[in-house]
């Protein structure tokens, strides 16, 4: 009975830790330009994709470590996407009305749907995870996938790097002071323009590596970049929008709601991850953390 | 140092200062008065690149600088408190003093934050506390000790004792003479309180309805009483 439970929540957890990893760029572009990227889902495939061809060039002989810096080429390569995307895009949306960053970023959804389809095609894939990974450990009498074990790691220690940054950094509070008020650092000599800049290839960068690191989840399709952003969006609304701390606490929550859900509730899966993201956003419209931390 | 031309600036399709031309020699001190509402902010704002839409010609040292952005004419050596403080609340006093580093101008050192605390000894007990922490009087003291961390050359700032105790107020207009003594500063100062504009300057612009309405010394001002009545009806 309690291996069962246990069980539950550690999928519970793979699962938020998963969607952390895809939520938390969205999240800090938003708390620093308040804008959102709808476009982020695109990139997180973006990435699994690149990661598929990477591995496959090595042919089946994927070991932990050159699967990490394969995710880390995916980050590196996205983030330089996402320098492109911030001159080309979002450096003209800074002017303009909210409703047309949504506009715009879906427009770059539909482009990164088009470039996956070119590059790959449009049938499914799939990417094996790498060796060392693909078995299953004991946990006690907990039997679970040492790749899902690695991909709760991967979300914790994506946290923990992003939290510290943020709060205990020179750089990270500057980045906080520009996203709480750009005005002021402007007049104390800061160039705001070029620290959006840095935000927003920080946020691709981290949608590249959630992509390098979630590929052998699941079966890369081009539709995949839409089915990610709706639960990261559910994430960091819960989490409060902007709020890295927020969205982690709610990824690990609405995974937990989700997986018992499933289990006990059988009859509608999945239906608890909207039921839960629209009760706690009638009690608290917020989020569960507000402003940027 | 600074040099007006026909400055117009806008918010939107409203229209807050017509023709502003003013000069400022290196190091001089001057007061802007006028009520609430007469463009004094804007023209601050103007200055600096931060808000209005600005049309004319803005001139610092010779160079043209109305195309260049806030944190460049910073670095130049422009420095603005806004009327509102903006205090970052995350950051500790030292941490917001330590941010106005950003604003370094080319060969010249900036203070310390060490140093800055020094001059403000009100603020040195609370280096350590986070902005949300502090009075509205505090707030105020930190902003004008940040705007100074820079040593910048012209020194620009927005009603400073506005809603300040008359101690603190004593203590800020001190800090402020010292500091244009010893550096050199140039001061342009918005402020209601006419005796402590007074205190920190030596000329002063009546700004009504967005227009230079008087402008000389403190004695021309004070000689003629009809000038308050008349601009400032105060």
């Amino acid at each position: 009975m309690l291996a069962d439970l246990l069980l539950i929540a550690m999928n519970g957890l793979v699962w938020g830790m998963a969607v952390f990893l895809v939520a938390s760029g969205l999240t800090l572009i938003f708390g620093i330009l308040h804008i959102l990227n709808f476009s982020h889902g695109g990139f997180v495939m973006i990435g699994a994709y690149l990661a598929f061809t990477l591995m496959n060039m090595l042919a089946g002989s994927v070991g932990i470590v050159a699967f990490i810096l394969i995710a880390f080429a995916c980050a590196a390569a996205v983030g330089l996407m996402g320098f492109v995307v911030d001159r080309v895009v979002f450096e003209r949306l800074k002017r303009v009305d909210d409703s047309y960053s949504l506009i715009a970023t879906y427009a770059v959804l539909l482009l990164c749907e088009g470039f996956v389809k070119t590059a790959w095609g449009p049938n499914f894939q799939s990417v094996y995870p790498p060796s060392g990974l693909e078995g299953a450990v004991f946990l006690g009498n907990l039997f679970m996938p040492s790749y899902a074990l690695f991909v709760i790691g991967a979300g914790v220690i994506v946290f923990l790097v992003l939290d510290f940054w943020l709060h205990r950094t020179p750089s990270g509070k500057i980045m906080k002071s520009v996203a709480v008020d750009p005005w002021m650092a402007s007049l104390l000599g800061i160039n705001v323009n070029a620290i959006f800049t840095v935000a927003v290839v920080g946020g691709f960068v981290l949608a590249g590596l959630a992509g390098g690191l979630l590929a052998p989840n699941q079966s890369l399709s081009p539709m995949m970049g839409g089915v990610y952003i709706i639960q990261a969006f559910g994430v960091i609304i819960v989490g409060g929008i902007g709020n890295v701390r927020g969205a982690f606490i709610a990824a690990i929550l609405l995974g937990l709601i989700d997986a018992f859900g499933t289990v006990y509730v059988p009859q509608f899966p999945g239906i608890f991850f909207y039921v839960a993201v629209a009760v706690i956003i009638l009690f608290r419209p917020q989020g569960l953390l507000s402003g940027i931390h | 140092m600074l040099e007006l031309l026909n400055v117009n600036a806008f918010y939107g399709q409203s229209h807050v200062l017509h023709d502003v031309s003013l000069r400022l020699e290196d190091g001089a001190g001057v007061a802007i008065v006028g009520l609430n509402g007469m463009g004094k902010s804007t023209l601050l704002k103007s200055i600096m690149g931060a808000g209005p839409r600005v049309t004319g010609t803005v001139r610092f040292d010779g160079q043209d600088i109305g195309r260049l952005a806030p944190h460049q004419r910073a670095r130049l050596g422009l420095s603005l408190v806004p009327e509102d403080r903006r205090i970052y609340p995350h950051l500790t006093v030292s941490e917001n003093l330590a941010l106005a580093g950003h604003a370094k101008i080319a060969g010249r050192a900036p203070y310390s934050v060490d140093e800055v605390l020094d001059f403000f000894p009100l603020l040195k007990k609370l280096a350590g506390r986070k902005g949300f922490q502090l009075s509205g009087g505090e707030q105020q003291l930190a902003a004008v000790a940040r705007s100074v961390l820079a040593k910048p050359r012209l020194l620009l700032l927005d009603e400073p004792t506005e809603g300040l105790a008359p101690l603190i107020v004593d203590n800020m207009g001190e800090e402020i003479r010292m500091l244009r003594k010893r550096e050199g500063m140039a001061l342009l100062i918005a402020e209601q309180n006419v005796d402590f504009a007074r205190d920190c300057t030596e000329h002063v612009l009546v700004l009504n309805v967005g227009r230079i309405t008087f402008s000389g010394c403190w004695a021309e001002f004070d000689a003629d009483p009809g000038i308050r009545e008349r601009q400032m009806s105060l």
